[in-house]
């Protein structure tokens, strides 16, 4: 599979128009977007496996439109501290799949807009957002999962969990489910608050300290569940590790 | 090595263990039987300092030291084992970070990727359990005998010096029982200063691992210590414990 990289260097994968940055994706690839200058993206996936590993620190907003036309794909994105994200995706053909896992560091007030249209029959989605706040941050995860009449066989999933490490009110899950087929199956789930007890008290009943245990489980919760590499995962370690303290 | 003096403990207004006493040496292994509800699973918890029980009255002495004061991770640094009943899943924490992160925890030190991962191997070799198990969330999509294996695992990577086996025959078909009996024995061996304290409901376990000693508790309190006998008594006559108390002994067996 190919591993491209899209930064401030290089947006040669696509045709830039106006200040969108459009890709055509024909092969299996993996697409790494950090610190582009570019904040519109529109990738068409044909007969394709596309993997996205998105790292955001910049303030700007960004958007994505992913339109799968067979093919399945992983979006995978890591914000901390920066902008708003809109992110619209639409399965075209028959046996597509979406797969997102987005995660994110609050340190101000953020939104996350997800729309996820399945436009034909037996196509799957599966959005699981997962945030931190801190300082003055809150998050509003807005996710939409759109079955038409005739989409028969869609299996939708939403998972939403938001952490909040400071004791500011506003964080806000909004899991829409517009079904309008009989033959579908869709389900969410949405958690705001702290850490389960039980979570910390098995965690130190092997010896970690409260601190220890909190930062193994925000680890987990923004970098384990991710769809990318083991070496990816270590290089975000490092790289967030003092963000969420 | 572990000393329960006294001890009361309420949990939501109940008092759940009533001035309960016991005394475990080391390399002694003792067994807890009663029905549910009776304050068996409390008491490990309490050991182990969960923040849902509150004691009211009395002392916990390790090592000659009452912990009581200490903290959940500071028993665990110190040697005392829980193996849990239901043990949690936590999504996107690993096996393998969870126990290098606590292996370091307790050494002081970054465990060296090579010998921890040796270790684990041999560990995970040991308890027939699959390669990918170690890189997968803890527990998460677990099978029931997985998760108790998992807990034995997580005992065979920190060596503990007292452990709290609680139901972890609960769930587990035979064969994974008998490699769950064998690797506490096989530890039991090499860590000859070690002590357990086993709940269950029955002697399965107990046909592995034999005790030195079986307590039969209820209302909070032991009401009578025996043997392995006692043990196989209770499986045959049920928890009907007026039973066991008044036939099970002939004043041979031990005791309160």
């Amino acid at each position: 599979m190919n591993r491209i990289v899209i930064g401030s260097s290089n947006n040669e994968v696509g045709v830039l128009k106006e200040d969108k940055l459009i890709v055509d994706v024909k092969k299996d690839t993996n697409f790494l977007i950090e610190n582009n200058e570019v904040y519109n993206y529109v990738f068409n996936v044909d007969d394709a496996n596309l993997n996205i590993l998105n790292i955001r620190e910049s303030k700007n907003n960004i958007s994505c439109e992913i339109n799968i036309n067979n093919g399945n794909v992983s979006f995978n994105s890591v914000s901390y501290n920066s902008g708003d994200l809109k992110l619209n995706v639409n399965l075209n053909k028959e046996g597509s799949s979406i797969l997102v896992h987005n995660s994110v560091i609050a340190k101000e007030k953020v939104n996350y807009d997800m729309k996820i249209n399945h436009n034909v029959k037996n196509t799957n989605s599966d959005v699981c957002n997962n945030g931190v706040t801190k300082d003055d941050g809150t998050i509003c995860f807005d996710v939409s999962s759109y079955a038409p009449k005739g989409s028969k066989g869609c299996l939708i999933n939403q998972d939403s969990k938001i952490i909040s490490l400071n004791k500011i009110n506003g964080n806000k899950i909004n899991p829409i489910l517009l079904i309008e087929e009989y033959d579908a199956e869709a389900r969410h789930a949405a958690f705001v608050g702290n850490f389960k007890d039980e979570e910390l008290f098995y965690l130190m009943s092997r010896g970690l300290s409260k601190n220890e245990a909190k930062n193994l489980l925000i680890s987990g919760l923004l970098i384990g569940i991710l769809d990318v590499c083991f070496n990816e995962k270590e290089n975000l370690k490092k790289k967030l590790n003092d963000e969420w303290r | 090595m572990l000393e329960i003096k006294d001890l009361t403990v309420k949990v939501e207004n109940k008092i759940v263990l009533d001035r309960f006493n016991l005394a475990i040496n080391d390399g002694e292994v003792h067994v807890i039987m009663g029905p549910n509800g009776v304050g068996k699973s409390t008491l490990t918890k309490v050991i182990m300092n969960d923040p849902n029980y509150k004691v009211i009255s009395g002392d916990i002495i390790y090592d000659d030291e009452s912990i009581l004061k200490l903290s959940t991770d500071e028993r665990a640094k110190m040697g005392i084992f829980l193996a849990m009943q239901n043990p949690l899943e936590i999504d996107g924490v690993t096996n393998s970070d969870f126990l290098r992160t606590a292996l370091s925890s307790k050494t002081k030190v970054n465990v060296n990727l090579y010998s921890f991962i040796k270790k684990i191997d041999s560990a995970k070799d040991a308890l027939k359990m699959p390669d990918e198990m170690v890189h997968r969330s803890v527990n998460k999509g677990f099978s029931g005998g997985e998760k108790k294996k998992n807990e034995i695992l997580q005992m065979l990577m920190l060596e503990p010096s007292f452990i709290m086996l609680d139901e972890i025959d609960s769930g587990v078909d035979v064969d994974a029982l008998k490699i769950v009996g064998d690797n506490i024995n096989k530890y039991k061996e090499e860590h000859k200063e070690s002590s357990y304290l086993v709940i269950t409901h029955y002697t399965h376990l107990l046909k592995y691992v034999k005790p030195d000693f079986v307590h039969v508790v209820k209302n909070g309190k032991i009401i009578k210590t025996g043997n392995y006998d006692l043990a196989r008594k209770i499986e045959n006559n049920g928890f009907n414990f007026e039973k066991v108390v008044s036939n099970a002994f002939d004043g041979s067996d031990v005791s309160e």
